[in-house]
């Protein structure tokens, strides 16, 4: 890679010493982990061993073209589900943040909206558009850091700077609406409506600029055009979602389905492409991004007789109920595809069990699929397109 | 849309497949036999009035959380599997419960859902049992 002191996230591998630190963490602790970051592939990995705990590809190839790929998986948070099981209900919101660390919210929101059903928890009623305001902010932090890699990857640096740029303009909200907080927390707690609303109004030229420049751009058409080809039977047959169906023209969002986890009273526009290969999948992030900035204006304006926006705080006593049905499920719409937490109690009603659907698991099954054929040139971009991590496959 | 999923299959595949079932707001539950895992699962994805083409999940539970108002019919099941289907057009999902212990040889699905590929080893490794795959020759 041409940028190693660029930090490119998401990564899919890290240090040997970062996996001794976290296996002696208890989850609760994880997320103030000095050593929970994530490090490059191109300028480290020759410096590691190839330990289990990594997102491994082997490929097998004739010239530079790739005939066959395995994907071998490694085991960073595959106790987590269990973990979640000894924790009360805050702590374990905090753990399950853990499994993608720029964007913790919406694992969050999912395991949220599970842990309200299943209890019964009776819900402050402006939070449901606490949780979609935070969860616009970080599909859009998260669509802008993807965009970013694939540009740096490409040589495109120039446009590459427009993307942090962008990101920079979003930070403070972003930082500030990216995961649940527990009261007393330090940090800033709100951010007045005024500052957003110029933040929004700044970032969204940026983000035009951005799409339009992406557009025109050949160096990304000649990289992803009829790349990893994935048709909307393939996705299905995969379990594939989010980008994946909307890129074969299938308007499939969870946004528009109102009683599945947190409900979008009106979702922002949901936009679709055709072709199915890497280049609309691309295409269709800044499209997002600047569907979530006009949709965020719009909860700004409507929010007009509070004075801020105030971050997700929630205390220590939320969830600790009885459950008031035996099973729950707490579905999200992920910017890569379905986020889904699972809860089940026993006749006892003692602590539930967890199960959870990450769209990066399935994403990372297909990859074989996605690059056979192709050249091993062209996969770090196709790599750096998918924008997952190897904490949510190994979940 | 159909009412009765169970009254669905009992009319296209025979009765006696659907050992019991429920519904509530998260969709259709139905319990059934492993041995007829993958002839369900391929009416649930190829049939023109259900159409459920994703996988959204399969889940392994011990039996003694019995989570479900279905009844447990083999005393010497350790695990449950679930098996989590939906539709892309329609909004409803359809939940296939299975009722495993070792010593049963589940047929894989992954012929008719490549996603569930992963999802069968991590049973494998959970329940012990067994899961072929097709004999595609």
């Amino acid at each position: 890679m041409k940028y190693p002191h660029i930090n490119y996230q998401p990564s899919l591998i890290i240090s040997r010493l970062q996996q001794v630190e976290i296996a002696n963490l208890k989850p609760s602790m994880a997320v103030d982990s000095p050593f929970f970051h994530l490090i490059t592939i191109a300028s480290l990995k020759p410096f590691f061993d190839n330990l289990p705990i990594n997102l491994e590809l082997e490929f097998r190839l004739i010239g530079s073209k790739i005939l066959g790929l395995q994907v071998t998986r490694g085991y960073f948070c595959q106790d987590l589900e269990t973990s979640l099981h000894d924790l009360v209900p805050v702590e374990a919101l905090t753990a399950v943040g853990r499994l993608n660390m720029a964007c913790p919210i919406f694992y969050q929101a999912a395991f949220y909206s599970a842990l309200v059903k299943l209890t019964g928890w009776p819900e402050d009623k402006e939070r449901p558009t606490q949780f979609t305001i935070a969860m616009e902010f970080a599909r859009i932090a998260h669509h802008l850091q993807v965009v970013k890699n694939v540009l740096y990857c490409l040589n495109l640096d120039s446009l590459a700077e427009i993307a942090e740029d962008c990101e920079q303009v979003l930070q403070p909200p972003c930082q500030l609406f990216n995961r649940i907080r527990a009261p007393g927390d330090d940090e800033v707690s709100s951010i007045s409506l005024e500052e957003i609303d110029e933040i929004l109004s700044d970032a969204y030229l940026r983000a035009e600029e951005l799409s339009s420049a992406i557009s025109f751009e050949e160096g990304i058409r000649a990289a992803l055009h009829k790349k990893a080809v994935v048709s909307l039977t393939q996705a299905g047959f995969m379990g594939l979602t989010g980008p994946y169906l909307r890129a074969n023209q299938e308007i499939y969002d969870l946004r528009r389905q109102s009683d599945r986890g947190i409900v979008y009273l009106k979702p922002p526009r949901i936009s679709i492409g055709d072709g199915g290969d890497a280049l609309t999948r691309f295409s269709l992030r800044p499209m997002d991004i600047l569907a979530s900035l006009k949709w965020l204006k719009q909860m700004v304006l409507s929010e007009a007789k509070a004075s801020s926006l105030k971050a997700i705080v929630i205390d220590e006593s939320f969830g600790q109920k009885a459950p008031i049905r035996p099973f729950a499920f707490g579905e999200i719409e992920g910017p890569e595809g379905d986020i889904k937490v699972s809860m089940f109690v026993d006749a006892k009603g003692q602590s539930p069990i967890f199960r959870i659907r990450s769209p990066a698991y399935f994403i990372a099954q297909a990859i074989p699929h996605m690059l056979n054929q192709t050249d091993l040139s062209d996969v770090a971009a196709l790599l750096y397109s998918l924008g997952i991590t190897a904490e949510e496959v190994d979940k | 849309m159909f009412e009765s999923l169970k009254s669905l299959i009992d009319s296209r595949l025979g009765k006696g497949i659907v050992l019991d079932d429920f519904m509530n707001e998260d969709g259709f539950f139905i319990k059934i036999r492993p041995m007829q895992l993958y002839s369900v699962a391929f009416f649930l994805k190829n049939d023109p009035d259900v159409r459920l083409t994703l996988l959204d999940q399969i889940i392994v539970l011990p039996t003694d959380v019995l989570p479900w108002t279905l009844a447990k019919l083999n005393t010497n099941a350790q695990n449950e599997v679930i098996y989590q289907l939906k539709s892309l057009k329609l909004p409803y999902r359809v939940s296939l419960v299975l009722e495993i212990h070792q010593d049963i040889n589940l047929l894989s699905i992954a012929p008719l859902y490549g996603g569930a590929r992963w999802q069968e080893a991590d049973i494998c490794k959970t329940c012990g049992c067994s899961i072929e795959q097709q004999d595609r020759g």
